[in-house]
């Protein structure tokens, strides 16, 4: 089945790589793609998720753009003072001009796969597109097709990197209808420890497209603290798949934040894959207007003793509509297992959304799970209290719905980045200014 | 400063106040005592503007205003405080920095200039002298975690920074021990001038050995049954309410 769009899509590849490893997935997933096509809503995991919206357009992919006002966007972009190494992507192309790896330490490898996947061959292709990837849906394996750019961070063992690599992704141009297909690949050796920042950003009001893959690989021992920013701009669209791989003892802290994009989907695969490894995520998302947020994750606890923890949170206003699907599969091997799973969901209005479902498969007897999911509106009762105290409704209003997004952003460890996130947050409630006051 | 007419108010279809009078002058204070379920904190809800509670005749006067008019806020904003039965935990708001967002509401209105950090900061360090407010529980955040106890005396302390004309102290006083009761009417003793009343909701009468009520009121059935002086309240205290029931349908 090849329709219009799919040819289109698949038009957007660059010449043929001169690394046949990597023509090798590329044309694996062109064929995959060609043949199942896109994501429809007859898909159990795509119910509640349209793409059509994104398939009708002729984006163009990876378009440089003349670097006119990048600088303005790119300080919104980037988390303020916070130090870091940086990579900076403009619509999917790496600009070395704008990144900072001047002191990168020795033992690791940083950088833009365009530049890296030639000197660093043998790691790279090594891990990337594992497992035939591009299997999981038309949009991974769209991007297993075009796979041009985006960043690798590599760790060597018993490494702990000195500080975050923040990568930042914006899309920007005076046109609509342009695309990034961004594939990033994380390797941390064993023993070794790191911290990645992804941030998705892009101005209001240009309709774009965000096609982005990341992989991490956890070796023995391992950890890593992922965060994930999609504040892409209210016309953008946005796709992304988190795929991780953790073997024993390696610990994963997984931060995904949504609150930009006209349509964002984010997916999170977590494989607990050795015995002993643990996962912690914590999610948010926020939905005003029109927008529609969809998370999917999955942990799948393949190895004995393995533990996970999620947490996610969704406030969703206006017309806004929200998805959460979060399944835990503990394999028939994997006793001991400890899995937690809950979201909760709050209602600012009575023509917001949210459809959300978690999902345990168990083949192993000797477990502890749990799964709970909430859609609630403000407390009643709270508001009252808070308005018997002189404080005005819509303030009240507010601080309620600050406090329970407040719960995840506070579970963050870096403070410049709960301060990203608190303005952002408080700057989509009423009365911002006022509430200000109550988080400093 | 509160005039109560002939109010009747409904929840959830159900009437609970019947035909109720009310009159509190400044510098007064008044004690309402009544059995369980007689409507004693739908009056207190009532008059703080609490949402659900359909008021379906009668009126409320405060300061010569419809009180009944008013938002939740605006009410706060005119001096007056409810001090609730239970008071609620709000997870993820802090307390101190509502009790600054409310007072620099209510001097707004006012037309006061708002109170700065260090303003703000020197006025809680002499009300929580008052009421013997434990330091950590300042930071916590709203309730959240307070024991039944430490919660009441949040109520107190809030009064206290907030300094209302008119104060609605709803049961402050059940489930504390003798030396918090003592800082609870140490805290109403405190605030009270001849520019201010306070309605105090209790079941006991050992409360009012250390706030001397002018009147004393039984509420039961939704209604003002009878009023008198203190010794109303030992009375009560002897004898249990069945006789001013009694007395009250023989009349
Ligand atoms: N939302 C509601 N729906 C139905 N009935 C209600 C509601 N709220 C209160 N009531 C009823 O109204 C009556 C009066 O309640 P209220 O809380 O005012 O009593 P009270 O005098 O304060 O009692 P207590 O001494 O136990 O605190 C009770 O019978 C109660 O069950
Ligand atoms: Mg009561």
């Amino acid at each position: 089945m090849t329709s219009a769009s799919v040819e289109h899509f698949l038009s957007q590849g660059t010449a043929v790589s001169s690394h046949s490893w990597l023509q090798g997935h590329r044309d694996a997933a062109n064929r995959s793609l060609t043949n199942s096509g896109f994501p429809t809503r007859k898909m159990e995991d795509w119910k509640y998720t349209d793409v059509s919206s994104i398939l009708e357009k002729n984006y163009t992919f990876n378009k440089s753009i003349p670097p006119e006002g990048i600088d303005s966007i790119l300080s919104s972009a980037r988390i303020a003072e916070l130090e870091c190494h940086d990579l900076v992507f403009i619509n999917g192309i790496f600009s070395r001009s704008h990144s900072n790896l001047d002191a990168l330490p020795e033992d690791v490898v940083i950088g833009s796969l365009s530049e890296l996947i030639t000197s660093h061959h043998d790691r790279i292709s090594h891990f990337l597109n594992r497992e035939n990837r591009h299997e999981k849906n038309g949009f991974v394996a769209l991007n297993t097709s075009l796979i041009e750019d985006g960043a690798v961070v590599i760790i060597d063992n018993n490494v702990a990197l000195d500080k975050p690599v923040n990568l930042v992704f914006v899309s920007t141009s005076d046109t609509d209808e342009v695309a990034q297909n961004i594939r990033n690949l994380i390797v941390v050796g064993t023993h070794a420890r790191a911290d990645v920042i992804e941030t998705y950003y892009g101005p209001d009001s240009t309709n774009y497209f965000t096609n982005t893959v990341t992989e991490a690989y956890l070796e023995d021992g391992a950890g890593l603290n992922h965060y994930k920013l999609t504040e892409e701009g209210l016309d953008g669209y946005h796709v992304g798949n988190f795929f991780v791989e953790q073997k024993q003892n390696s610990s994963l802290n997984a931060y995904q934040v949504s609150i930009g994009g006209k349509l964002a989907r984010s997916d999170l695969d977590i494989n607990l894959a050795g015995p002993n490894a643990e996962a912690t995520i914590y999610g948010l998302y926020m939905g005003e207007g029109k927008q529609h947020i969809d998370h999917h994750t999955t942990v799948n606890h393949s190895s004995p003793n393995t533990r996970s923890n999620e947490t996610y949170r969704g406030v969703l206003g206006d017309k806004a509509r929200g998805v959460f699907n979060g399944k835990i599969i503990v394999a028939k091997d994997a006793q001991k297992t400890e899995a937690h799973l809950s979201n909760a969901n709050l209602l600012l209005s009575s023509e917001a959304e949210v459809d959300t479902k978690p999902e345990l498969e168990i083949y192993a007897d000797d477990v502890k799970c749990s799964h709970g999911a909430t859609i609630g509106r403000l407390d009643d009762t709270m508001l009252f209290y808070l308005r018997s105290r002189a404080i005005d409704e819509e303030i009240a209003r507010s601080l309620l719905t600050f406090a329970f997004a407040e719960d995840v952003i506070d579970k963050i460890h870096y403070p410049q980045i709960i301060n990203r996130l608190q303005k952002k947050v408080i700057g989509k409630l009423p009365d911002s200014s006022l509430i200000k006051d109550f988080v400093s | 400063m509160l005039s109560i007419k002939n109010l009747h108010v409904k929840v959830d279809n159900k009437k609970i106040l019947n035909g109720l009078d009310l009159e509190v002058n400044a510098g007064e204070v008044h004690a309402i005592m009544g059995p369980n379920g007689s409507g004693k904190s739908t009056l207190a809800n009532v008059l703080a503007g609490r949402d659900g509670y359909e008021v379906v005749d009668g009126s409320v006067e405060y300061k010569g205003k419809d009180l009944l008019a008013l938002s939740p806020e605006e009410r706060a904003c005119e001096g007056v405080f409810l001090a609730f039965q239970y008071p609620v935990e709000i997870p993820g708001v802090n307390n101190v920095y509502l009790l600054k967002a409310g007072i620099n509401a209510i001097r707004k209105h006012r037309g006061q200039p708002e109170l700065d950090a260090v303003e703000f900061l020197s006025l809680v360090k002499e009300k929580m002298k008052v009421v013997h407010m434990k330091e950590d529980l300042l930071n916590r955040a709203v309730n959240e975690g307070f024991s039944g106890g430490e919660k009441k005396r949040n109520e107190i302390f809030q009064m206290a920074v907030l300094e209302p004309a008119l104060a609605i102290l709803d049961e402050t006083d059940s489930g504390l021990d003798i030396d918090a009761l003592k800082i609870v009417a140490n805290g109403v003793n405190n605030l009270m001038n001849e520019d201010r009343a306070i309605v105090l909701v209790t079941h006991y009468q050992r409360l009012l050995d250390y706030i001397v009520p002018h009147r004393v009121h039984v509420l039961s059935g939704g209604r003002i049954l009878k009023s008198g002086d203190k010794q109303l309240a030992l009375e009560l205290e002897k004898r249990g309410y069945d006789w001013v029931i009694e007395e009250a349908s023989a009349a």
